[in-house]
C-alpha cells in the first residue's frame, strides 16, 4: 500500500505517545471511523476532551491521515499482515496496530459497501409486472381482437426509480422469457466452475 | 352494416364513372400504394394531364377511392355488405365489381396499415444480453459483482418509419430469477380457463 | 498381495467402511464386512444408486439373497465386467472379492487428484471467486426493493449509487515543512476555523471519493516528481530545491513571453512609454490594466457573491426572528434588492478607481526609476567631463617652459618604459607558475568532474535497481500470497504420500524379485547346458566303448559277454534316466496340482458348500413357514 508523505507524516504523529496517548489514539480512530461512515456530516467530530490538549492543526493532520488511511485499506482489500507491515513502518506500537486493526475489522464490511456504492451502472431492473389485456377496436381499427401484454419493468438508478413501459404480444413475450431463460441458464453454468 | 357515404365522397368518387375501367384500376393501384408510402402530387398531375381533365378532380377521385377503402377495411364489412353499399353510388355492375375485387384483394394489407397507426406504446422488439463482473472500480479494487447487463430493444410504430429506443439495464441473478418466474406467470395466465373463454366469446 | 489388501483397505476406511485392525487381508473379510464396503463405494460414486441398498446384510435369507441380487446389478450398474451374483457377497472367494473391491476403489471419485491437477493460478482464483459470487447470489431470495435491509447488501448490490464526485479539500499543511514559514493568520485559521476533512464536502457522498482522490493526486505528483528528479534533476547537480525555483524562474520567463507576444499591439499603445518590467506579476498587472473592463467584471462577480451570501444569510436570520415582518418581506426584500444593486454599483465603481489607481501608481514609480537612471548617467556624465577639464588645465599649466618640461617629460616617459619592462618581466616570473597552478587546478577540476559524473551514474543505475527490486519483491509477495490462499484451499490429502511410498516398495520388490528370477533361469540353462555335454560324452564314450568291444567280441567269448553286459547296462541306465526325467515331470504335475487344491481352498469350495447347504435348509424352513402360516391364514 502506498501512502503519500503527508499520510506517512500524520500517521507517524498518530503514533507518537508524546502526542497522542492512549486514551487519545483510541478515540481518534474511533472518531475517524465514526466520520466515515455517520449519514450527515459533523463538523465536531473533533471536539473531544481528549483532544484538549493537543495541537490543533496536527491533530487535524493526523485525522486526515487516519481517514486517508483507512479508506486506501478498504480499497485495496488490505488483509492484516498488510496493515500491521504498513503501520509498524510507521512506527506504530504492537498494541496501537491491535486497536486500530479491530477497529478495521469491525467496520471494514460497512465501508466496502460505502465504497462499492461510489460508480456509474446501468439503471438496475428491481421488479416487473405485468397485464394481460384484450385489443377489440381503436379508432382506426375495428375487430383486432388479439391478446396482448403491457410489461413494466421498474428499473432504479442513482436513487431514483423509473418505470419502463412496454407492450408484447404472446409470443413476443414467449421469446423475451425465453432470451432470459437462456441468460439465467448461463449464470448457472457460470456458478459451477 | 352498411357504409353510409357522405354527399362529398359521393360527389368526389362521381368522377369515376366518366373515365375507362382500365383507369378507376389504375386509380385503384395509386390509392393503394398512397396508402403504403403516402400521396405525392406529381402523380396526380401526371395523370391529369393524360385525361385532360382538372388535377383536383384526379385528387378528389384517388382519395375518395382511398377512403372508400378504409373505411370498408376498418369495419371489416362483408361481401355483400360492400356491394349494397357502393349501390348507393349509382354506378355501373362492372365498376362495383371492379371495386369489391379491389377491396377484397387487398383489405388485409390496409388493416395492418391502419393497426399501425394509433399511437401505441413502445413494443418489444428483441433482448441482448450477456454476463457481466465487475471486478474493479476507482473506489473498490478487488471486488466480485456479478450482473446480467440486457439491452432492450423497443419500437413504437410501424416497421417502416419506426423509432427505436435502446434501454440499457442491468439485473442481478436473484432479480433475474425473479423476472423469469413472473413473466411466466404472465404467460400461464394466457392458458387458464377464464382468459380462453373470452377469447373465445369476443369475437 | 498385501500391499494390494493394504491400499484397498486403507480406501475402504476412507470411504468410511469399519474395517478393525486385525483384519489385514482380504481374506479375512466377512459376508457382512464385504457388503457395508461395496455398499459404501457405490454411494460414493453414484449417490442415487447407493442409497437405496443397505449397509448390512438382514437376518432373513430371502431378504440376503435379494440383497445380494440387487448389489451385483448394482455393481453390473456402475461398470464391474467381471462375474458377479448374490453368490459373490454370500459365498465369497478371495480373488472375486479382490477385484471386485479393486474395480470399485478404482472408480472412486479422485476429487484431490482432479483439483491438483488442475492448472492454479490468477484466473482460476479469481473464476472460483466469481463462481461462489454468483452463486451466493442465485441462492439470497429475490425481495422487494422497499423490504431490502442493508444485510442483503453483500449479495444483492447496492441500489442506491453515487457518483465519483471529488471536491477540492484543504488540508492543514504540516509545520514541521522545512524551511517554510508560515502566516501566522494561515495558522490560526487552520487551527481554529479549518473543519476537519470529512466535515468539508458539501454533499456527504462525496467525502470518501474527495479523500481517497486527495490522496491519489498527492502520491501521483511525488511519483512524477520522483521521475523528473531521477530523470533530469540528478544531472543538473542542484539541490532539489534550487531545482524547482530554476524550473519556476523558466516556466514564468516562457509565460511572460509568451503573454507579452500575445498582448503586444494593445498595451503597448494603451500603456505606452518603455517597459522594464521583468516581473511576471507586474506584466499581469500591466495586463489587467490594459484590460480594465474584463477585470472589473470578474472582480465584481466575485464581490457580487460574497455580497449575496452574506445577504441571503443575514435576511433568513432576520425572518426567522421576526416572523411578523413575514408579509413586508417582497418589499423588503425589493428595496434591499435595489439597495444591494446601488451598493454594488458604488463597490464597482471603487473598485475601478482603486485599480485605476494602482495602475497610475505603478506607472508612476516606473518612470520616477527611469527619471532616476537618467539622473544618475548625467551625473556619471559630469564627473568624467571634470576629470577631462583637470587634465587639459594641467598640460596649459605647463606650456610656459615648454622644452625643459619636455626634457623632463622625456625621462619620466623613459624612467617609466623602463619601469613597465621591469614590471612586465616580474610579471613573468610570477605567471610562470600561476599558470601551472591553474592548470594543476583544472586538472583536478575536469578529475572531479570526471567522478562526479560517474558516481552520477552510478547513483542513477543504482535507483534503478532499487525499483527493479521493489518491483520484483511486491511481485515475489504477491505470489507468496496467493501460493499461500492456494495450500490453504487445498485439500488436507495424507494418503498421496503413503501411496507413493508403498508404490516405490512395491517396485523395489518386483526389481528383486526380477533379479532372482533371472538369477534362476540363468542356472537352469547352464545346468541345461551341462546336461546336454554330458549326455554327448556318454554317448561318445559308449559309441567307442561299443564298437571296441563289438570288435573284439567276436574272437573272444568272454568279452562277448561283457559286450553283453554292457549294452545291458547303457538300457538299464537310459531306463534310469528315464524315470528320473519321469519322476521330474510327476513332481511338477504334483506341484500344479497341490497349486490348484491351495486355489480350491482359496475359494472356500468346501465351507462354502456347507454353507450353501445351511441356507438352503434355512430357505426351506421359511419356505415351510410361510406355507405353514399360509395354511393357518
Amino acid at each position: 500500500m502506498e501512502l503519500s508523505e503527508s499520510v506517512q507524516r500524520g500517521l507517524q504523529s498518530l503514533a507518537d505517545l508524546s502526542v497522542f496517548d492512549q486514551s487519545g489514539f483510541q478515540v481518534l480512530v474511533d472518531a475517524s471511523f465514526r466520520s466515515l461512515l455517520s449519514s450527515h456530516a459533523d463538523p465536531g467530530v473533533l471536539d473531544q476532551p481528549e483532544f484538549k490538549r493537543i495541537d490543533q492543526i496536527l491533530l487535524k493532520q493526523s485525522h486526515t491521515a487516519a481517514t486517508t488511511f483507512i479508506l486506501e485499506a478498504v480499497k485495496q482489500n488490505a488483509d492484516k499482515s498488510t496493515i500491521s507491515s504498513c503501520l509498524e513502518e510507521l512506527t506504530f506500537s504492537a498494541e496501537r496496530i491491535e486497536i486500530f486493526y479491530s477497529a478495521y475489522q469491525k467496520h471494514k464490511k460497512e465501508l466496502g459497501r460505502l465504497l462499492a456504492s461510489i460508480g456509474r451502472r446501468a439503471p438496475q431492473i428491481n421488479d416487473v409486472s405485468w397485464r394481460l389485456q384484450y385489443h377489440t377496436k381503436n379508432g382506426q381499427v375495428d375487430k383486432v381482437n388479439e391478446p396482448f401484454y403491457s410489461i413494466s419493468l421498474n428499473a432504479e438508478n442513482e436513487g431514483s426509480s423509473e418505470d419502463i413501459n412496454f407492450t408484447c404480444t404472446v409470443e413476443q413475450l414467449q421469446d423475451l422469457v425465453g432470451k432470459l431463460k437462456d441468460a439465467a441458464k448461463s449464470v448457472e453454468k457460470a456458478s459451477q466452475m | 352494416m352498411l357504409l353510409v357515404l357522405s354527399d362529398d365522397h359521393k360527389e368526389h368518387l362521381a368522377f369515376l364513372p366518366t373515365v375507362d375501367t382500365a383507369v378507376v384500376g389504375e386509380f385503384g393501384r395509386i390509392a393503394l400504394e398512397f396508402l403504403r408510402r403516402g400521396s405525392s402530387p406529381k402523380i396526380y398531375e401526371g395523370a391529369a394531364r393524360k385525361l385532360s381533365v382538372p388535377v383536383d378532380m384526379v385528387q378528389h377521385g384517388v382519395e375518395g377511392l382511398m377512403f372508400l377503402m378504409t373505411e370498408s377495411s376498418k369495419h371489416m364489412i362483408s361481401e355483400v355488405d360492400f356491394l349494397d353499399s357502393v349501390l348507393a353510388l349509382g354506378f355501373g355492375d362492372e365498376l362495383n365489381q371492379m371495386l369489391l375485387q379491389l377491396y377484397l384483394q387487398h383489405h388485409s394489407q390496409i388493416r395492418s396499415i391502419l393497426s399501425q397507426l394509433p399511437s401505441n406504446l413502445p413494443a418489444y422488439q428483441n433482448l441482448e444480453w450477456r454476463l457481466d463482473v465487475q471486478l474493479a472500480s476507482r473506489s473498490a479494487r478487488q471486488q466480485v459483482i456479478p450482473a446480467l447487463t440486457m439491452r432492450l430493444l423497443l419500437t413504437r410504430g410501424s416497421d417502416s418509419r419506426s423509432d427505436h429506443s435502446i434501454r440499457v439495464l442491468q439485473a442481478d441473478p436473484s432479480t433475474l430469477l425473479h423476472l423469469i418466474s413472473t413473466l411466466e406467470a404472465a404467460l400461464a395466465a394466457m392458458k387458464t380457463s377464464h382468459s380462453r373463454r373470452i377469447l373465445r366469446n369476443i369475437k | 498381495m498385501e500391499e494390494v489388501d493394504k491400499i484397498l483397505i486403507h480406501a475402504l476406511k476412507q470411504v468410511g467402511t469399519e474395517v478393525s485392525e486385525e483384519i489385514d487381508s482380504v481374506r479375512q473379510f466377512s459376508s457382512e464386512l464385504i457388503v457395508e464396503a461395496v455398499v459404501r463405494c457405490i454411494r460414493v460414486i453414484d449417490p442415487g444408486l447407493g442409497s437405496t441398498l443397505p449397509t448390512s446384510l438382514p437376518p432373513g435369507m430371502s431378504a440376503r439373497f435379494r440383497v445380494g441380487m440387487s448389489l451385483a446389478q448394482a455393481c453390473q450398474d456402475i461398470g464391474y465386467k467381471g462375474e458377479i451374483g448374490y453368490q459373490t457377497f454370500l459365498y465369497s472367494n478371495e480373488p472375486e472379492i479382490r477385484s471386485l473391491l479393486m474395480c470399485l476403489v478404482e472408480k472412486l471419485p479422485r476429487e484431490s487428484a482432479e483439483t491438483s491437477d488442475q492448472p492454479t493460478g490468477k484466473s482460476v482464483v479469481l473464476q472460483r471467486a466469481i463462481a461462489a459470487a454468483i452463486k451466493a447470489q442465485l441462492a439470497v431470495p429475490w425481495l422487494p426493493t422497499n423490504c431490502r435491509l442493508p444485510l442483503h447488501g453483500e449479495t444483492q448490490s447496492p441500489a442506491a449509487l453515487h457518483n465519483f464526485h471529488v471536491q477540492p479539500l484543504s488540508l492543514p499543511n504540516c509545520s514541521k515543512g522545512p524551511g517554510k514559514k508560515q502566516l501566522k493568520e494561515l495558522n490560526d485559521y487552520q487551527r481554529d476555523i479549518l473543519p476537519p476533512v470529512t466535515a468539508q464536502p458539501s454533499h456527504h457522498a462525496s467525502v470518501v471519493a474527495s479523500i481517497l482522490e486527495q490522496h491519489t493526486a498527492e502520491l501521483s505528483a511525488a511519483q512524477e516528481w520522483d521521475n523528473e528528479w531521477n530523470s533530469q534533476g540528478l544531472l543538473s547537480r542542484l539541490t532539489p530545491q534550487e531545482y524547482q525555483s530554476r524550473k519556476l524562474t523558466r516556466l514564468r520567463k516562457r509565460i511572460e513571453e509568451q503573454l507579452r507576444s500575445a498582448a503586444l499591439p494593445s498595451p503597448e499603445s494603451a500603456f505606452g512609454g518603455p517597459r522594464s518590467t521583468s516581473d511576471l506579476g507586474e506584466l499581469l498587472q500591466a495586463f489587467r490594466a490594459s484590460a480594465p473592463s474584463d477585470h472589473i467584471l470578474t472582480k465584481g462577480t466575485h464581490f457580487t457573491h460574497t455580497q449575496k451570501f452574506t445577504f441571503t444569510q443575514e435576511s433568513a436570520a432576520v425572518t426567522n426572528s421576526i416572523p411578523s415582518r413575514l408579509q413586508s418581506e417582497g418589499d423588503s426584500q425589493q428595496r434591499q434588492q435595489e439597495e444591494l444593486a446601488s451598493l454594488q454599483q458604488q463597490l464597482q465603481q471603487l473598485c475601478s478607481d482603486v485599480n485605476q489607481l494602482t495602475a497610475d501608481m505603478k506607472h508612476m514609480s516606473v518612470t520616477n526609476t527611469q527619471v532616476l537612471d537618467e539622473l544618475k548617467q548625467r551625473e556619471m556624465g559630469n564627473s568624467e567631463k571634470e576629470e577631462k577639464m583637470q587634465v587639459k588645465k594641467k598640460t596649459i599649466d605647463l606650456l610656459p617652459d615648454a622644452d625643459n618640461n619636455l626634457l623632463k617629460l622625456q625621462a619620466l616617459v623613459e624612467a617609466s618604459a623602463k619601469r613597465v619592462v621591469n614590471l612586465a618581466s616580474q610579471w613573468e616570473k610570477h605567471r610562470a607558475p600561476l599558470i601551472d597552478e591553474h592548470r594543476r587546478l583544472k586538472e583536478i577540476c575536469s578529475n572531479r568532474d570526471l567522478e562526479s559524473s560517474r558516481k552520477l551514474s552510478e547513483i542513477k543505475s543504482l535507483h534503478d535497481k532499487i525499483r527493479v527490486s521493489t518491483e520484483e519483491a511486491r511481485k515475489k509477495e504477491e505470489m507468496y500470497k496467493q501460493l499461500v490462499t492456494e495450500l490453504e484451499n487445498l485439500p488436507q490429502d495424507v494418503s498421496r504420500s503413503a501411496y507413493t511410498q508403498r508404490i516405490l516398495e512395491i517396485v523395489s520388490n518386483i526389481k528383486k524379485q526380477k533379479e532372482e528370477i533371472t538369477k534362476i533361469l540363468s542356472d537352469t540353462k547352464e545346468l541345461q547346458k551341462e546336461i546336454n555335454s554330458l549326455t554327448g560324452k556318454l554317448d561318445r564314450t559308449f559309441a567307442v566303448t561299443d564298437e571296441l568291444i563289438f570288435k573284439d567280441a567276436k574272437k573272444d567269448e568272454s568279452v562277448r559277454k561283457s559286450y553283453k553286459y554292457l549294452a545291458a547296462l547303457h538300457e538299464n541306465c537310459n531306463q534310469l534316466i528315464q524315470t528320473i526325467e519321469d519322476t521330474g515331470t510327476i513332481l511338477r504335475e504334483i506341484r500344479d496340482l497341490e497349486e490348484q487344491i491351495e486355489t480350491e481352498n482359496g475359494n472356500k469350495t468346501v465351507a462354502n458348500l456347507e454353507r450353501i447347504l445351511d441356507d438352503y435348509k434355512a430357505i426351506r424352513q421359511e419356505n415351510s413357514a410361510l406355507a405353514a402360516k399360509v395354511r393357518e391364514g
